[in-house]
Formats: structure tokens, C-alpha cells, sequence
């Protein structure tokens, strides 16, 4: 009995544990399931979080590389949509849009992992040349009464006197500077500076009667060093002088040297550009014509002992692009020249006519007179705009050329929508997809494109 | 005979007198026996000729000579209907030998033209003797606008809080120049290494505070040149100005005074202004008995607090200079690295005096706040710091 009723009770249990271990097997197995699938999903949140922010430092370092490259001469793009460029385990493009006015966006992409980010800045091109402070003297510049000084983009065309209208916005942009005092206007006339007139540091603006400043009179923070100009040296070809019998000598395109130009009356002497020439001395008598003609090529012209273009004598550039026609005088000694007994300054220029290009004399003392007008900028060690002069800063010199280069500015700074390119959309490692595509992206450095070469 | 005699007794005195009449040069006839008129008028010759050699003899030799009779001689080249070459030459005189009481005489020496001449000659007077500044205070109410320029530059060159005060004054009064003098003031004010005086910086603000004057670009450089912190509000109210020339000036100047870098943003600038006034209303009191705390921390606390403020500078500063000779070295040396911070031209006198404090340490944050506050690069020496920022 005692047994039957034993073996009732066991056939009653029988598999019931079993049901409820495999229960809380099954729920420990869900629990543990959803605890990974959290789990998993934690780790890929935090995965994507980790790719995303290193995206956004690529495409930070895009944009320092591209920085790097406007500094140095390039255009601002490096890389592309198809061929980026690499950096530690992620990549980067950025394109660089000229905006104008020498400003560029920079929209640099950055991929790392399943993260992607694009940032977006605006720069603005400096030159570093002195050309870009307009008329500017290392001791003293004297704008003196009823002159005027304002400013244009050779880039839009030549120059075209600025129409002023009532209650529309003041004209800016020229620059007139020193690194010491900066004298402004006469007893007499009106004189306008449409920019900014700055001192040097320790310089002081003093303005006459009548003078309107349109920028800045804040003196500069540091001195603008004038740098000594490297002569080329070339073959000497002697001395050469016009004549009636000639009345029209070429200087052909070329690198040469001269121990004298000299032009008399009635004639003419024509530079062609491309050319380099080193000259002692440049003397135009007057009724003399210099005429520089850059239309095939820059023309840098200098002189190393005497530059007298006299009154009465006349300069002509044609419609040449500022950037392209340089007079650099090196010229320093207040000496007798032309032995007449008494002493000649280095730079005489007393001539009539219209200068398009750069005037750069830092050892010497420049007058420009009312019958010269010069369009482009002027620099020497004292700078004397004379009374009712019309002098014209070429804004496009602000710009780096191709050959030299300030720091860019950096104006703005915003994030941006990704691109609508293939490598944005992939949904894993881009590098890793670029690689078995058999694409090697290059370092950031290598990546760059110069100025005026497109990115396919 | 007697008659004859006598006829040729004339004669030959009348010969004398020609000989000695006869003008000769330098190398002829030694100074002492010149007189001082001869040798003037070769002093003339010698300066339009620009013969400097033969102007600084002739100069020598009239030094030979006693000031009345120099002074005559000016005054005879000062007369109406002398040559331009004559007064120059009188100005080149008493460039070597004037003093405050030939000022007004070389103000009427000067001709059209002559500037320069008249420029040098000021500025050997002024550095001569600083009472020239009250005689060309005077002058200033009668000679013409040109020579109060003039004035101006040479005053300048003094380098002074007293001609720092003059230039003020001039531009108070004379309004014809009142540009360059707050020009050269600002200039002025830069390069000393002490606080200018109120009067002084009085005169800009209220410059400032007159809208459409025609020096007021000239008053908003200056006030930047002199980090006055008065000036924050008349500068901020330059910023809802049209000229976009005179917003960028105020921009310098209050970036100059605060070392802040809001740009031309008016509400920004507003915003933290206010923020500065509220805290002179509701914090400074408690900041500034807080330096007073037996507390080290405490004092701590309210010297970094007070490091951190940009406006009224000069105010802070003179609650923080009797800390450079606390007790306590620690918070003496603070308080002179709050000076370096508040970059507060007050405390430079107080500093050279901490050069001397018995702590190394103290002398030494002494010695970069005074470099950080006057830009020279002078060694930790108070006796040379006394000589180049005196007073």
C-alpha cells in the first residue's frame, strides 16, 4: 500500500520539475538574449558615438590641412569624394569655393568608421607682401592737401572713378600706412582717403583741414618690416640711350641688365614683358616716354642707382593688371649723378602719365606728383603724396599671388549637411571599402591641388 | 698844414674803419675780436648755405658773447620786413643759447616756411627747462594756429606727465589743433610709464562724449592709446555710429583698454559692460573687504576675483597696491601679479618699491608685473626701474 502509494506519488511528479527548470531556462535564455541584444546595441551606440566624434576631428584636421595649403600657395583642395585623403584610420576631402573679395569656403568631410561629419569655414586670402598695404612708408608718409586716395579690383576691370551719391554707403577699402607718422592733408583742398589711414605703433596720425578718413586710424599693432630687394644679376649689356635718329627703342622680353636707359626727348622706350631687367640708372628726360607693356607677361623692372623720370616726361602702362608691372628701386645714395653740382635724390619721379603696377623703393624717398596717376600701390622709405594727386589701391594685391602668401583669416566656422556622394553613404568603413576597391588614399599632405587645377 | 694834416687824419680813420668793416671770415680773424653782429651775419649766410661746420663755429663764437646782446640781436631779426634767412638764423640761435623767456620772441621768428626751424628750436628750449610749458601756455591764446602745432610737436618730445597735461590743455583750447594734440597726447600717453594725469584723460572723454567733433576719431585712439577704462561707455556708444571708420576706431580702442575680442558687436559689448557695472554695485564692496580678511583664502579669493575684471582698472588697483606690503608674502606676491594682470600704470611706483621687499619671491613677480605693465626690459634693479619711470 505504503509502496503503491509511493510509486502514485512519484508518477504524479514526474516530468513537472523538468517544465519548470526548462521555464526558467528558457526565461534566464530570453533574459540573457535581451541583455545582449542591449548590450550589443550599447556597444554600437557607443561605437557610433566614438566614430562619429572621430569623423568630426577629420574633418577638422580637412580643414586645417586646407588652412596649411591656402598659407602655402594652394588652392584649399585636398583630395576628393572618390580619392580622399587619409589620416590615422580615417579619411577627409575638402573642397574650397572662391566666394570673392579673396574669401574661400572650405567644406571639409571626414569619415571615420560608421561616423561622418562636415564642417564648413570661410577664410580670407592675405598677402604678405608689402604691396598689400598700399602707400606706405618705413619713416614718414605725407598725403598732402586736396589729394585723393581710394581703391578698385583690377580683377573687375580698370580702374573707374567711384560714383558718390548722396546717403549711399561710404567708400572704403584703400590703404595708406606707415610705420611711423602718417601726415593727412593740407591748409588747403579737400582730401579724401576712402580706407584706412593707420600709424605705426609708436607713429601718430596727424590730420589737415578738410580730410575725410573713411577706415581705420588705429595704429598698426606691429611695424611692417621693408624688406631689402634681391637684385638679379645678368649679363651686363652696356648702356643705352635714344636718339631721334631712333626714336622708339624695345627692350625685348627677357632677363637682361644695363648700365644706363636713358631716354631723351622725343623718343620712346618700350619694355616687353615677360621680362626682368636690372638697370642702374633709369633716366627719362623730358618729353621722354617710358611705356611698359605687360599685356604677354610681367615685367619687374629694376634700378640700382638713379631713377629720374623728369618733368615733363611721360610713363605709360597701357591697361596692364597692377600684379604684373614692379619698379623696384634699391636705390639709397643722395648723390650728384648727373655731375651738374648739385645732389640728386634717388627717385625722381616727375613725370606725367598713368603707372599700373607696384612702386617699391625702401631705402629712398618718393614723391608722386599730381601728374602721375598710379594705380596698384607704392612703398618707400618716405612717401609723399603730392597736393591734389589721385592715387588707387588695387584690392586684388591684398590677395596672395601665386608665388607668395600671408596667413589666410578665418571668418566663419558652422557644421553642414553631409554630402550626397557614395562614400558618405556607405554604412561601414569607408577606408576599408576604398581598400577593396584597390583605392590607397594618400597622407593629407600629398593630397593637395594647386591653385587653378580643378578637382575631377 | 694843420688843415691837411688833419684832412688826412680823417682819412686814414676813415680807411681804418673800412678795413675793420670788411667782412672776413672765421679763419681770418679770431671771435673774441668779432662782433656779435659780424659773426651773425655770417651765421645767416652759413645757414641758408645749410654749411653746418661754419654754423656751429659761428655758433661758438657767439656764445662768447652775453645773452643781452644775443637777445638783441633776435629781437632786431624778429622785426617786421627781415628776411626769412635772418629770423631762421635768429631761431638757430637761440636754439643754443635760449631759455623760456625767448619763446614768445621765437614765435615771432617764425615765417611761413620755417617749421622746422622753429620746431627744433622749441624742443632744445622745452628740454632745457620745463618751465617753458607755462610761458607756451600763455602763448597759446595769441600766436596762430600753425605755431600752436607747432607748440604741440615740440611739447610732445618733452615725454612728461607735465606735458601730457599741456598737450590737454591745448586741445581744451585751442580747437584748431585740438586733433594732433589728443593725437600726440594718445602717443604721448602710450609711452609713459605712469598713469596720465585725470585732467588729462578728462579731456579726451569729454571729446568723446561730444559727437561730431571734429576730433573725436583722433579722442577715440587717444583714449585707446591710454587704456582709459572711463572711456568704455562713450566708446560702446560709438559703435551705433554710421562712419564705419569711427566703429572701427571704438572697436580698437575698447579691445585696446578691455583685451577683450567682442568686435564691432554693440550688444556684446553692452552685455558685458553691464556685467561689469553690476558687479562694482553688488560684489566689489565684498570683494574688497574680503582683502582685508585675516583669511589667506579669503584674500586669495578676492585678489584672483579682482584679476578677472577689465573695466575701471585703475580703481582696482589702487585697492590692491596696499597688498605689496602685506605680511603675508604670499599675498603680496599675488597682489603684484593682480597689478601685472590689471595691467594698471598706477602701480608701477609701488612695484619698483616692491623690488626692494625682503621675499625673493615677492621681488620677483614685482619685476614681471612691471615688465608686463611697462613693456621696458629692464633687469631687477630697482635703482635702474627709479630712473626709467621717474615719478
Amino acid at each position: 500500500m505504503k509502496l503503491q502509494g509511493f510509486r502514485t506519488a512519484r508518477t504524479s511528479r514526474r516530468g513537472g520539475a523538468m517544465i519548470a527548470a526548462l521555464l526558467v531556462v528558457f526565461a534566464v535564455a530570453t533574459l540573457s538574449m535581451i541583455q545582449l541584444q542591449l548590450d550589443l546595441s550599447k556597444a554600437r551606440e557607443q561605437r557610433t558615438a566614438v566614430d562619429t566624434k572621430r569623423a568630426f576631428y577629420m574633418a577638422e584636421a580637412g580643414l586645417a590641412e586646407a588652412f596649411q595649403g591656402i598659407a602655402s600657395g594652394k588652392s584649399g583642395n585636398v583630395g576628393t569624394a572618390d580619392e580622399p585623403a587619409r589620416f590615422a584610420n580615417g579619411i577627409f576631402f575638402t573642397t574650397a569655393k572662391e566666394e570673392g573679395l579673396g574669401r574661400v569656403t572650405l567644406t571639409s568631410t571626414g569619415l571615420c568608421g560608421a561616423g561622418r561629419a562636415t564642417l564648413s569655414i570661410v577664410v580670407e586670402r592675405t598677402s604678405s607682401s608689402i604691396a598689400s598695404l598700399g602707400f606706405f612708408g618705413d619713416e614718414l608718409v605725407n598725403v598732402e592737401g586736396g589729394a585723393t586716395i581710394d581703391s578698385y579690383d583690377s580683377r573687375q576691370g580698370k580702374y573707374t572713378p567711384p560714383v558718390i551719391m548722396v546717403g549711399s554707403p561710404p567708400l572704403v577699402g584703400a590703404k595708406v600706412g606707415s610705420n611711423q607718422s602718417l601726415l593727412v592733408g593740407g591748409s588747403s583742398g579737400t582730401t579724401n582717403v576712402y580706407g584706412d589711414a593707420q600709424p605705426g605703433p609708436s607713429g601718430v596720425l596727424v590730420r589737415g583741414r578738410n580730410t575725410t578718413i573713411s577706415g581705420s586710424t588705429a595704429p598698426f599693432l606691429t611695424a611692417n618690416m621693408l624688406e631689402a630687394i634681391v637684385v638679379p644679376t645678368y649679363r651686363d649689356q652696356g648702356s643705352v640711350t635714344t636718339s631721334p635718329l631712333k626714336p622708339i627703342v624695345t627692350v625685348p622680353a627677357g632677363e637682361r641688365s644695363f648700365s644706363t636707359l636713358h631716354v631723351t626727348a622725343l623718343t620712346k622706350l618700350v619694355i616687353t614683358g615677360p621680362a626682368r631687367i636690372v638697370v642702374a640708372d633709369l633716366v627719362v628726360d623730358s618729353l621722354g616716354e617710358l611705356s611698359v607693356d605687360a599685356s604677354k607677361g610681367p615685367v619687374e623692372l629694376y634700378v640700382t642707382d638713379w631713377l629720374a623720370l623728369k618733368s615733363g616726361s611721360k610713363v605709360s602702362t597701357g591697361n596692364a593688371d597692377p600684379r604684373s608691372v614692379s619698379l623696384l628701386v634699391s636705390a639709397s645714395q643722395v648723390v650728384d649723378q648727373d655731375g651738374n653740382g648739385s645732389l640728386d635724390q634717388p627717385v625722381t619721379l616727375a613725370a606725367t602719365g598713368a603707372l599700373q603696377g607696384t612702386i617699391y623703393a625702401p631705402g629712398a624717398a618718393v614723391t608722386i606728383p599730381s601728374s602721375l596717376q598710379v594705380s596698384g600701390a607704392a612703398s618707400a622709405k618716405r612717401l609723399t603724396i603730392g597736393a591734389g594727386a589721385r592715387m588707387h589701391f588695387d584690392t586684388s594685391l591684398l590677395e596672395a599671388g601665386a608665388n607668395e602668401s600671408g596667413l589666410p583669416r578665418l571668418v566663419g566656422w558652422r557644421l553642414v549637411e553631409l554630402p550626397n556622394v557614395p562614400v558618405v553613404k556607405l554604412r561601414f568603413d569607408a577606408l576599408r571599402a576604398l581598400k577593396l576597391n584597390g583605392i590607397t588614399p594618400v597622407r593629407g599632405d600629398s593630397a593637395h591641388f594647386d591653385i587653378g587645377v580643378l578637382p575631377p | 698844414m694843420t688843415s691837411t694834416a688833419a684832412r688826412s687824419g680823417i682819412a686814414l680813420a676813415i680807411l681804418a674803419l673800412c678795413v675793420s668793416a670788411r667782412p672776413v671770415a672765421l679763419s681770418e680773424r679770431g671771435p673774441e675780436t668779432r662782433t656779435a653782429t659780424s659773426v651773425f651775419a655770417e651765421l645767416v649766410e652759413a645757414h641758408r648755405s645749410a654749411d653746418e661746420a661754419t654754423s656751429a663755429k659761428c655758433l661758438d663764437a657767439l656764445s662768447t658773447h652775453s645773452r643781452a646782446v644775443l637777445r638783441s640781436i633776435a629781437e632786431r631779426a624778429a622785426e617786421p620786413g627781415r628776411s626769412a634767412d635772418v629770423a631762421n638764423a635768429a631761431l638757430v640761435m637761440l636754439r643754443r643759447f635760449g631759455g623760456p623767456e625767448d619763446v614768445a620772441l621765437g614765435a615771432h621768428l617764425y615765417r611761413v616756411g620755417a617749421g622746422p626751424d622753429l620746431e627744433a628750436t622749441l624742443i632744445a628750449i622745452v628740454a632745457r627747462d620745463p618751465r617753458t610749458l607755462v610761458v607756451l601756455d600763455g602763448l597759446t591764446r595769441s600766436v596762430p594756429p600753425e605755431v600752436i602745432a607747432i607748440f604741440v610737436r615740440a611739447v610732445e618730445t618733452r615725454g612728461s606727465a607735465e606735458a601730457a597735461a599741456w598737450l590737454a590743455r591745448c586741445a581744451e583750447r585751442a580747437p584748431e589743433v585740438r586733433g594732433e594734440a589728443l593725437a600726440r597726447l594718445g602717443r604721448l600717453a602710450e609711452s609713459l610709464p605712469n598713469s596720465l594725469p585725470e585732467e588729462a584723460r578728462e579731456v579726451v572723454r569729454n571729446v568723446l562724449a561730444g559727437i561730431g567733433s571734429d576730433a573725436l576719431r583722433d579722442a577715440v585712439v587717444a583714449a585707446g592709446r591710454m587704456e582709459d577704462g572711463d572711456s568704455i561707455p562713450h566708446l560702446i556708444a560709438l559703435l551705433g555710429e554710421e562712419d564705419p571708420g569711427l566703429r572701427s576706431d571704438a572697436v580698437w580702442a575698447l579691445e585696446r583698454i578691455t583685451g577683450l575680442k567682442l568686435r564691432e558687436r554693440r550688444e556684446r559689448w553692452e552685455d558685458w559692460y553691464a556685467g561689469e557695472l553690476a558687479w562694482w554695485r553688488d560684489r566689489s564692496d565684498a570683494a574688497f573687504a574680503d582683502l582685508e580678511s585675516t583669511d589667506v583664502a579669503t584674500r586669495t579669493r578676492a585678489l584672483l576675483e579682482l584679476s578677472s575684471r577689465r573695466a575701471s582698472r585703475d580703481r582696482l588697483a589702487l585697492r590692491v597696491i596696499p597688498l605689496l606690503d602685506h605680511a603675508d608674502s604670499t599675498t603680496a606676491k599675488l597682489a603684484a601679479w593682480t597689478l601685472r594682470s590689471l595691467r594698471a600704470k598706477c602701480g608701477v611706483g609701488p612695484l619698483i618699491r616692491a623690488l626692494d621687499h625682503a621675499e625673493s619671491a615677492v621681488r620677483l613677480e614685482a619685476w614681471r608685473a612691471l615688465r608686463g605693465i611697462t613693456r621696458k626690459d629692464l633687469p631687477e634693479d630697482a635703482a635702474l626701474w627709479r630712473a626709467a619711470c621717474p615719478g
